[in-house]
């Protein structure tokens, strides 16, 4: 998914026309970014 | 010419993250807004954080899901507080800074704050001069979004002052 498909999605979801589905898949992609900042901040603890 | 190239050039000034720090705060502690403005700020904003977790209390799985992300976000922030941002390198900082903007962009935008996409896709992914700054100003969004388990009013307050201070600095595209 782009960035500008997720800002779609963000602004769908604030306008609550967004599916569950759609809604899982927002948070998948949040979780893949704060999983990725935690790689690197981990990496640099080490 | 991609369309990174028709882009025009944006004069960057430095980003005091000091001063957005101590915005936050003040914000924070009702010094800046009058009582009447504040009300109706944090009556607007705390609506928008309420239908944004509403959002996301549909399913059982949902609402775990979304808690769990804001988890993360605490803890990310944690992290990032306490690692010296200067000490990482221009790679680890890049990636940082676009997942940072993802992340906080994005929540944002769900939460109704459309503003945040002109603030989170002004570099489109470039890295500007004042990275550290911008650093240090995703993570206290990281944060305070992070922190959002209850009285969302203060932290949709400190919130809406960064953003309203970075728009002042920046601009808008």
């Amino acid at each position: 998914m782009t960035k500008e498909e997720l800002f779609a999605l963000a602004k769908k979801i604030s306008e609550g026309k967004a599916d569950d589905a759609e809604k899982a898949m927002f948070l998948d992609v949040l979780e893949e970014n704060l999983h990725k900042m935690d790689t690197i901040l981990s990496k640099h603890h080490e | 010419m991609s369309e990174k190239e028709m882009l025009p050039q944006k004069h960057v000034p430095p980003l005091d993250a000091d001063v957005i720090e101590e915005q936050i705060d003040v914000g924070i502690t009702n010094e800046i807004l009058s009582d009447e403005e504040r009300s109706k700020t944090l009556a607007e904003i705390d609506a928008s954080f309420q239908r944004l977790e509403a959002q996301f209390e549909s399913t059982p799985k949902l609402k775990d899901k979304f808690h769990g992300v804001k988890k993360m976000m605490k803890s990310v922030g944690e992290k990032l507080k306490a690692v010296n941002l200067e000490s990482l390198g221009q790679e680890d900082k890049k990636t940082i800074i676009e997942v940072g903007e993802v992340v906080v962009g994005t929540l944002l935008v769900a939460a109704g704050m459309y503003g945040a996409i002109d603030f989170f896709t002004f570099y489109n992914g470039e890295i500007p001069p004042t990275f550290t700054n911008i650093l240090k100003v995703l993570v206290k969004i990281i944060l305070i979004l992070g922190g959002l388990t209850g009285g969302t009013g203060v932290f949709a307050d400190g919130i809406q002052q960064i953003l309203s201070r970075l728009e002042k600095k920046w601009g808008t595209p």
